[in-house]
This record gives C-alpha cells, sequence and structure tokens, in this order.
C-alpha cells in the first residue's frame, strides 16, 4: 500500500483528536486532582470510553485475532473470561475505590496502599512493580505501529517512523491537558475502534462470505476444528487468571475508578464499557475465524490481520490501520499518564517531602516526557525481551491483587505482608517467566500469584496490623452507605 | 467492617462463574464443536453475568 494513503488517512483523523484534546484543555483547571483525575468529573459516557479504549489495545486486532486464527475458540472463551470477570470485580471494588477516592483525595492506587497500610513503603513498591510491568507493556505499543507502518507499505515507511508517530500522538494526548485530554481523545478514540471493526465485519460478511448465514456455516463446515476447544487447562488458566484481576491490578484502569463524577456516572461507566467489550470481543474474534478460512496457512499468527488489509480494498484498510493505531495510541497514553501520576505521587513525593503541588505538576509532566523517551529506546531496541515482558506485565501484576483486595476485606493485613508479598511474588513472578520455567506445566503466573497469597497472609498474620486499618474499613462502610451503594 | 448480602452475593457468583467457566468446557463441551457450542456457551455466559451486574448496579445512588 502506498504510505501516502496511510498518512493522510491517520493525518485527517489525527487532526481530530488533537481538536479534541485542545477543546478539553479549555475545561483544565489547575492543581494535581485536575490534571492527573480531571478533577473527578467525568461523566458516565466518557468514563466508560476511556475506560474501553484504555483497556483494549491493539492487542485486540492483532494478537487476539491471531489467536483465534491459531487456536480456534479457546481463545475467545479466554477474552470473554477477563470480561465476566471484569463485570464483577467492577460490581464490587468501582464503589469502593470511588468512594475512598473520593473521601481521602487518593489520585493513585498505590497512594490508596500506601494510606491503609499506614507506610509509604507499600506505595513506592507497588508503583515500582506497575513501572517494571507496563513499561515494556507501553514500548510495545509503539513497536506494534512501527511494524504495522512497516509490514503495510512494504518497508516504504520506516519502522521507527510508527513508533515515533506514535509515541507524539499519546505522548501529546497525555501532556496537553491531562486526564482530560486522555479521556476525551479515548472517547474519541474507542468510537474509532468500533465503528472501523463494524465496517470491517460487515465487509466479511458481505463481500467476502456472501452473508452472515453463510459466514457460520461456512465456518462449521470449512474450519470445524477452530469450533473445538482444543487449548490444555495449564494455558487457559494461566492466561486468563491474571486477565480475570486485570480490572483490579492494572492501574491505567483501576485509576479510572477514582474519576466518575457521580454514582450514576460510575454505574454508567459499568454498564456502557460491558456492552463495548461483549460486541468488540465477539467482532475481533470473528475476524480470526474469517481469515482462518479466508486465507489459511499464514505460518506467524499476529500476521492474520495484517495479511487480510492487503487483500481489502485501499480505504477500507486504511480505515482498520486507523482503528488499530487507534487502540495502541489510548492505551498507550493512559499508562503513561497513570504511570507518571504513581511516580510523582508514590515516589517523588515521598522522597522529597514537602514538594508544593506546582512542583508535583512539574515532576508528574517531565515524567510524560521521561517515560515516552524510555519507551521509544526500548522500541528501538526491537529485543526479544520487550515481548516476554510485555507478555508478563498481566502476570506480574498479579501479585498486587492480595494487597488490592485486604485493603477493603481484611483488617489483619500489614505493610510487612504487602510489601514483602509483592517483592517476592514478583521476583519468583518474574524469574519463571524469564527463565522460561513452567513447573507441572502450570505457568508462572500461577505459582506466583499462590506464592504471593500465602506471604500476604502468612507474614500479615505474624505482625501487627496498622491502627488505621480499622478505621479505614469503617470509613469504607460509612462512604458506600453515604452514597446510596 | 460490615459486608453487605449483595456484596457476599457477588463473590459467591464469581466463584460459581470461575467453576462453570472451567468445568462445563472441559468436561462437556471439550469434543463438541457443532453449531458453534463452545461460542455459544462463553457468549451466553457472559450476557448471563452482565446481568447480573446490572441487576446488581442498577439501583447504586438511589439513596443519595
Amino acid at each position: 500500500m502506498s504510505p501516502y494513503y496511510l498518512f493522510l488517512g491517520l493525518g485527517i483523523w489525527a487532526v481530530f483528536g488533537v481538536l479534541i484534546a485542545n477543546y478539553a484543555k479549555r475545561y483544565m483547571g489547575i492543581g494535581m486532582e485536575d490534571f492527573f483525575l480531571a478533577n473527578r468529573k467525568i461523566g458516565g459516557f466518557i468514563s466508560a470510553m476511556t475506560y474501553s479504549a484504555t483497556t483494549f489495545s491493539a492487542f485486540m486486532m492483532i494478537g487476539l485475532v491471531g489467536l483465534v486464527y491459531s487456536t480456534g475458540v479457546g481463545a475467545f472463551g479466554f477474552e470473554m473470561t477477563y470480561l465476566m470477570f471484569t463485570v464483577l470485580l467492577l460490581g464490587i471494588f468501582a464503589p469502593r475505590f470511588w468512594s475512598v477516592g473520593k473521601r481521602y483525595n487518593y489520585l493513585t492506587p498505590s497512594e490508596m496502599l500506601s494510606h491503609r497500610y499506614e507506610d509509604d513503603k507499600v506505595g513506592m513498591v507497588s508503583t515500582i512493580v506497575f513501572l517494571i510491568m507496563l513499561i515494556p507493556y507501553a514500548s510495545i505499543q509503539m513497536m506494534g505501529a512501527g511494524f504495522l507502518f512497516y509490514g503495510l507499505t512494504g518497508g516504504q515507511v520506516p519502522y521507527m517512523v510508527g513508533v515515533i508517530i506514535m509515541a507524539v500522538f499519546s505522548g501529546f494526548a497525555a501532556l496537553w491537558a491531562g486526564m482530560r485530554s486522555v479521556s476525551w481523545t479515548d472517547a474519541f478514540q474507542a468510537i474509532t475502534m468500533l465503528v472501523s471493526a463494524l465496517i470491517l465485519l460487515f465487509y466479511i460478511f458481505y463481500y467476502i462470505f456472501g452473508g452472515p448465514v453463510n459466514f457460520f456455516s461456512t465456518i462449521s463446515s470449512q474450519n470445524p476444528e477452530l469450533l473445538q476447544f482444543t487449548w490444555n487447562i495449564e494455558m487457559f488458566i494461566g492466561l486468563s487468571l491474571p486477565w480475570a484481576f486485570f480490572a483490579l491490578t492494572n492501574p491505567q484502569v483501576s485509576q479510572r475508578m477514582f474519576v466518575s463524577k457521580d454514582v450514576k456516572s460510575l454505574k454508567r461507566m459499568i454498564i456502557f464499557f460491558s456492552l463495548f467489550a461483549f460486541i468488540y470481543t465477539i467482532i475481533t474474534s470473528l475476524f480470526g475465524f474469517a481469515i482462518a478460512n479466508y486465507i489459511p496457512g499464514l505460518a506467524v499468527a499476529d500476521e492474520a490481520m495484517p495479511a487480510l488489509l492487503s487483500q481489502v480494498p485501499t480505504v477500507l484498510a486504511v480505515v482498520i490501520f486507523v482503528g488499530i493505531f487507534a487502540a495502541a495510541s489510548s492505551t498507550l497514553g493512559s499508562v503513561i499518564l497513570t504511570l507518571s501520576s504513581m511516580t510523582t505521587r508514590d515516589l517523588a513525593q515521598p522522597l522529597g517531602k514537602n514538594l508544593s503541588e506546582k512542583q508535583q505538576l512539574l515532576i508528574g509532566k517531565s515524567t510524560i516526557v521521561l517515560l515516552v523517551v524510555v519507551c521509544i529506546i526500548f522500541a528501538s531496541l526491537r529485543l526479544e525481551l520487550i515481548a516476554v515482558l510485555s507478555a508478563m506485565a498481566s502476570g506480574g501484576l498479579l501479585v498486587t491483587a492480595p494487597a488490592l483486595i485486604g485493603t477493603f476485606f481484611w483488617k489483619k493485613g500489614t505493610s510487612q505482608g504487602a510489601l514483602v508479598s509483592m517483592l517476592v511474588g514478583g521476583l519468583v513472578t518474574g524469574s519463571m517467566f524469564i527463565f522460561n520455567i513452567y513447573p507441572l506445566g502450570w505457568w508462572p503466573s500461577i505459582w506466583g500469584f499462590i506464592v504471593t497469597i500465602i506471604l500476604y497472609i502468612g507474614v500479615s498474620l505474624a505482625t501487627s496490623p496498622p491502627e488505621r486499618a480499622e478505621e479505614f474499613l469503617e470509613v469504607v462502610d460509612e462512604e458506600m452507605e453515604k452514597n446510596g451503594f | 467492617m460490615k459486608i453487605s448480602y449483595e456484596t457476599k452475593d457477588l463473590v459467591m457468583i464469581s466463584l460459581v462463574v470461575a467453576i462453570v467457566n472451567v468445568t462445563v468446557p472441559y468436561l462437556i463441551l471439550k469434543d463438541h464443536y457443532v453449531y458453534w457450542v463452545n461460542f455459544v456457551f462463553w457468549t451466553v455466559l457472559t450476557l448471563l453475568v452482565m446481568f447480573i451486574g446490572y441487576m446488581y448496579i442498577k439501583d447504586w445512588g438511589e439513596c443519595e
């Protein structure tokens, strides 16, 4: 494909993105809470769209499509498992995060941990875990853009040009007006993702298979192996378990439980996100089945979607390309904004002591630039390790789950329990992933999670809970009741 | 600390979903592929969970 079309399509789309970000800036106030949480004034629809666009990265249109292409319906089950548990976790945790966030003015999930466990080190360690796990995950979004530009244009656009374009757009969305510009552009990007996917689905149904009925019957008769559940249980649980806890353990999404302007908005966020996720997951999974039938025999599963794009009309390919770019850039912008808020609030603030609001904001904005540069450097190296670390992200972040659950449901949970469980659990999971150790065939995330739970409970029982624990849980009950949950 | 009946119910439902989500595909559906049965199973189970989620949250904020 000629680079001209890609740049034209992306350029037109990006102009709208920049205008939206700029419009968002008009409503910007002052201070950390305004920059990083949009002053907790985000409405229900925008909350839902930023939650959706942040959650769904380019993985859906490239990785999930490829996984269905190569392994069939098991990949769909894995992704639906994520959605089911996200709905359940949001039902349990969203009112609690939102209530205490408002009461104590928490900016980040790590700040909440520090306060509940009465120890800044808990927030610092969790922030370090989040940084280690999410910087490779952010870099892989840039790498995806680089490979996509390069692949679709037959090498006419160098890899690094794609990386830089992605970095500039996401960095701009985060820096321009913080959470306001990120969430508003996220909404635009979520709509782009869904509309472009629906257009492609329509094309596949009617132009390739001659109608939805023919599509389903063709796959049934010609690709029955893809409709059979062939995943072994170790792989299904190994992949599904970390994703089942994604809503709790990934700070870029859990921070969004703080931003809704009222209870009605929080409720709408969950409902609209569920609908978006349900439709988007079904569509992207169907793409995997369709490509397996239409373009069989690809050696690399992740090439399924790019291979399809090379065979559809140029205008459609450009629209889908923009949809994939939007998915990646919205995730990247949100991850960078969240990591910068935690670096400022949970690392710099406790270490620097008494930093003024202005100084914190300056550190936060500088961190956005720094993180973008770090991710560009990572992406430029194209290390195999980055792909491994990125795949490890959700498994690695699982080590924060016991401390987060204990925050709200176990008053005996202590800072020592939280610290030891995250540190040792993180080291165990990370080492097993890097050295490819799968005892008894079970995935590192499962072993890491078991170690984390045992350590959190064991160490907490052996130490004294902070005085604040009981008071914190009473405040949770009080605020929940006051807000009508 | 009080854990409401509703939260306890949601935790119980999560456990049931976790069990059903693994046992049904592995014990009942694993060798079947006709009529997209696995695909339909996860679609229906997810819709059911979304409905339960909706029923759970629909009255939030009513006593504000």
